[in-house]
């Protein structure tokens, strides 16, 4: 009898370490590969200022990564995030310095563009019902489009430079960006795997039958999520423009790529199987150091293209290996 | 005897460890027509798509064709040259090519080595065999233009190309589902020509009145098992070949006399509603009884829970406790709130999402009612769903283990489970039965009988004549959509049987 209660509880502890073996083992190898590049770096690097260094990047990619969770998790597809947040963050500073708008009405102005976009998807798509990568591809076409038409394609820039403080300011020497980024993440995980409201895009995601069949409002919630996903994009573009005082439109679409391989990444950690915002957030910081890494190497260019192509396909690939695990 | 066209020796086949189709055999006579018929799951698709090479038997199974030997394995590739053409559910048609390019697909006639499409030769053949069928179509036309009964000649056409006039086997799997009433009798000619010709036709059918109409003999599937093989459909009427169908799985309890229920005040009431294939049903579900809904196929028996369930808007009023509810919108939110659980019938695309955990599945009706907005809350998920697993016997009793890894008789006690917790003032069950092993069958059962007993009105729409005589206290009968009999207990499976099949006219 005491054997066998000890067996239960061992074999209880071996599927906890398990469970925390695959929850944790992206922030493992994130650890083994900082170790690994930092002794192949020439010189010496201080990890402190190299974490900083990777944290402290200006980037939208947790901002559009929160967006592309949220849509994909309700079993959606967007691939428009990447424009929409171009059209914004353009659209901030080209209001304010060629059309001479007052910053809070550019800003409303550019986050209105955003929420456009979101409803323009979200009508095709959920109640006309058209393709979800038709519509959203085209759109990220017309919102990119539109971007250099409102700049006059140039970069445009002469924000005040005070208002950078609200992006660029630090609090423990990581830059207010970071700690949005980190915000946002807690409260969308909060909401996907706490609330009610959560559940019911978990199940929209998974089956949308069942999910009508128990009351939920599929169109409602799949509609919020594209509403959502633009929104994200549109603050993110807005306060990168911030930082930057201004924005280049064509830079716009090099985040599809890390956005997208943070994404799916991120379905191997923390929630496996699930996409989820925190495996996103490490996912996202993942590749963000393996790239720095490289840089570091004296690699550049062509390398950063290669490295989150290979990303995304084995991401995808672990989780298809890992989702097939969990259903057999 | 003559030498049968098409002969299946021995086939099995086992998937993953699980015996799908054991030792079938089978053997067709020259011109005629014979029925496969059985249950979803019986084995009946499986066997057909071993005999075309889609799954790969297991060894020791034979297959011939006019006493030739082509298999196992059947190679699909050769399955044309043998003389086996199959006619899919769909018809597999494509609207927008025309019908030369439909018919011809797949062996192009073609011009020398450019490989171009002789489109001449393939009008020719095309045409050739459309008039052998009987029917004048342009092979230029495309098919989206056709009507009905011309799309099922030109799907037959297909099956027949290069094919010696009173030759070989062809295979209808399902097909006349896509055929619409006012075409089934040109596909029915069709059917009887080709075997009058002397070619040899497999028809599976779930409609048991066309297989007695058109077929010679019947051969019935059980459990992945052969039950009778060419039983002449002269000896057979409907009731016998329902019962063919489907059998006998041991004996069930009368949980109808072992849990007597009380009948209470409430429940569920019908003013004429209507909608989906019910077109107007007036009656009264007291709580505290179980009332099985039957009917065959075409009798508005599969649309009967999802209007209850609110999915079909539609005419009349439904009434909960005597309140009526409006279903215009939101329907399903409006129903789940005046207390009606639905339980549906397609466990897999309907009833639960299998690739999330059973407690999410289980606690997703009563997160509105029990969850705060900000909150799922935990312990009550907890409870509930532990509950679930000890009141069913669910094995394993793992609450974070994702449904898939359950067998269906667990999966089905799971989705009972998820709805009988919120003790529902209205149950309905759709085909609750169906693909479920003998043991959770019983068990589904005696949980329909415990929610009457529990004060619910329960309510059972299914063909399962056995599962209605062992719980319900009445059986409605329905046909074209609207009740036609109504039998009380003291009853018994073969009363039911003969209610649903027997003339319209009569007891009422």
């Amino acid at each position: 009898m005491a054997t066998e209660t000890a067996t239960k509880e061992r074999s209880g502890l071996n599927k906890l370490g398990r469970e925390i073996a695959t929850r944790y083992s992206l922030i493992v190898i994130w650890l083994l590969m900082t170790v690994a590049l930092m002794a192949m770096v020439p010189g010496n690097v201080s990890p402190i200022a190299a974490l900083r260094a990777v944290l402290g990047q200006q980037t939208p990619v947790i901002f559009l990564g929160l967006g592309v969770v949220i849509t994909m998790a309700v079993g959606e597809f967007d691939l428009s995030f990447a424009g929409i947040f171009g059209i914004s963050a353009v659209a901030l500073p080209s209001l304010v310095v060629l059309y001479g708008w007052s910053f809070p009405a550019a800003v409303a102005g550019a986050l209105g563009l955003a929420l456009l976009c979101g409803i323009v998807n979200a009508w095709l798509i959920v109640k006309v019902g058209i393709s979800s990568v038709v519509v959203t591809l085209g759109v990220a076409s017309v919102a990119g489009g539109l971007g250099y038409w409102l700049s006059g394609e140039t970069t445009v820039s002469g924000l005040d430079p005070n208002l950078a403080n609200f992006t660029v300011g630090t609090l423990l020497g990581l830059p207010y960006l970071f700690w949005y980024g980190l915000l946002l993440a807690l409260i969308v995980a909060y909401i996907m795997s706490a609330t009610p409201l959560g559940r019911n895009m978990l199940f929209v995601g998974s089956n949308r039958a069942v999910a009508a069949l128990a009351g939920i409002s599929v169109g409602r919630i799949r509609t919020g999520a594209y509403l959502a996903s633009s929104l994200l994009a549109g603050a993110s573009g807005v306060i990168l423009a911030i930082g930057l005082g201004g924005y280049n439109p064509s830079t716009a679409a090099t985040n599809l790529m890390p956005t997208f391989a943070a994404v799916f990444l991120g379905t191997v950690a923390i929630v496996p199987g699930r996409f989820n915002p925190l495996g996103m957030l490490i996912a996202a910081y993942f590749l963000l150091t393996g790239v720095f890494g490289l840089q570091l190497l004296g690699l550049s260019g062509w390398v950063t293209q290669v490295f989150y192509g290979v990303a995304l396909v084995a991401a995808v690939t672990i989780s298809t290996l890992l989702q097939r695990k969990i259903k057999s | 005897m003559s030498t049968p066209r098409l002969e299946v020796r021995n086939l099995s086949v086992t998937f993953s460890g699980v015996t799908v189709l054991s030792n079938a055999n089978l053997t067709l006579e020259p011109g005629e027509i014979h029925a496969l018929v059985g249950q979803n799951g019986s084995g009946k698709s499986t066997l057909i798509k071993l005999i075309s090479g889609v799954y790969k038997a297991d060894s020791g199974g034979e297959v011939y064709v006019d006493g030739r030997k082509i298999g196992t394995p059947v190679q699909p590739s050769k399955l044309h040259e043998e003389g086996l053409a199959f006619v899919h559910q769909d018809l597999g048609l494509v609207p927008f090519l025309t019908v030369r390019e439909n018919v011809r697909v797949g062996r192009h006639a073609t011009i020398g080595f450019t490989r171009l499409i002789d489109k001449k030769r393939d009008a020719k053949a095309t045409r050739e065999t459309l008039e052998f069928l009987g029917v004048d179509i342009d092979p230029e036309a495309k098919v989206g233009s056709l009507v009905p009964s011309e799309k099922v000649a030109v799907a037959i056409a297909r099956a027949l190309q290069e094919r010696n006039l009173g030759s070989g086997v062809i295979v209808f799997d399902e097909s006349s589902r896509a055929v619409p009433p006012d075409a089934i009798e040109d596909f029915y000619g069709h059917i009887r020509n080709l075997a009058k010709q002397g070619t040899s036709v497999l028809i599976v059918s779930h409609n048991l009145r066309e297989v007695l109409k058109i077929s010679d003999r019947v051969t019935a599937l059980r459990n992945g098992k052969i039950v009778e093989m060419g039983v002449p459909t002269s000896t057979l009427d409907e009731a016998s070949i329902t019962r063919l169908v489907l059998g006998k799985d041991g004996e069930l309890d009368n949980y109808y006399e072992a849990m007597p229920a009380e009948k209470r005040e409430g429940g569920l009431t019908l003013r004429g509603a209507a909608g989906g294939r019910v077109f107007g049903v007036s009656s009264h579900f007291s709580r505290g009884e179980v009332v099985g809904i039957t009917g065959n196929l075409d009798s508005g028996l599969s649309s009967f829970g999802p209007l209850v369930a609110g999915a079909h808007p539609g005419g009349g009023e439904i009434l909960v406790d005597g309140k009526i509810v409006d279903r215009d919108k939101h329907g399903s939110r409006k129903m789940i709130d005046a207390g009606v659980a639905f339980i549906p019938q397609d466990r897999h695309g309907m009833g639960l999402a299998t690739e999330l955990t059973v407690q999410e599945n289980v606690t997703l009706p009563h997160l509105r009612s029990r969850g705060k907005p900000w909150w799922t809350g935990l312990s009550w998920q907890r409870e509930e769903t532990l509950g679930i697993l000890e009141k069913f016997n669910v094995v394993p009793a793992d609450r974070k283990a994702a449904l898939s890894t359950f067998s269906g008789g667990n999966q089905q006690k799971v989705l009972m489970g998820k709805w009988l917790l919120d003790d529902p003032a209205v149950l309905i069950l759709d085909d609750p039965t169906q693909a479920v092993d003998v043991g959770a069958r019983s068990a589904v059962l005696k949980a329909a009988r415990q929610a009457a007993v529990d004060g619910a009105a329960v309510i059972i729409c299914t063909a399962e004549v056995d599962d209605l005589a062992s719980v319900c206290d009445r059986v409605h009968v329905l046909s074209e959509g609207i009740v036609v009999r109504t039998l009380k207990q003291p009853m018994t499976a073969d009363d039911i049987l003969a209610a649903t099949y027997g003339k319209p006219k009569g007891a009422l």
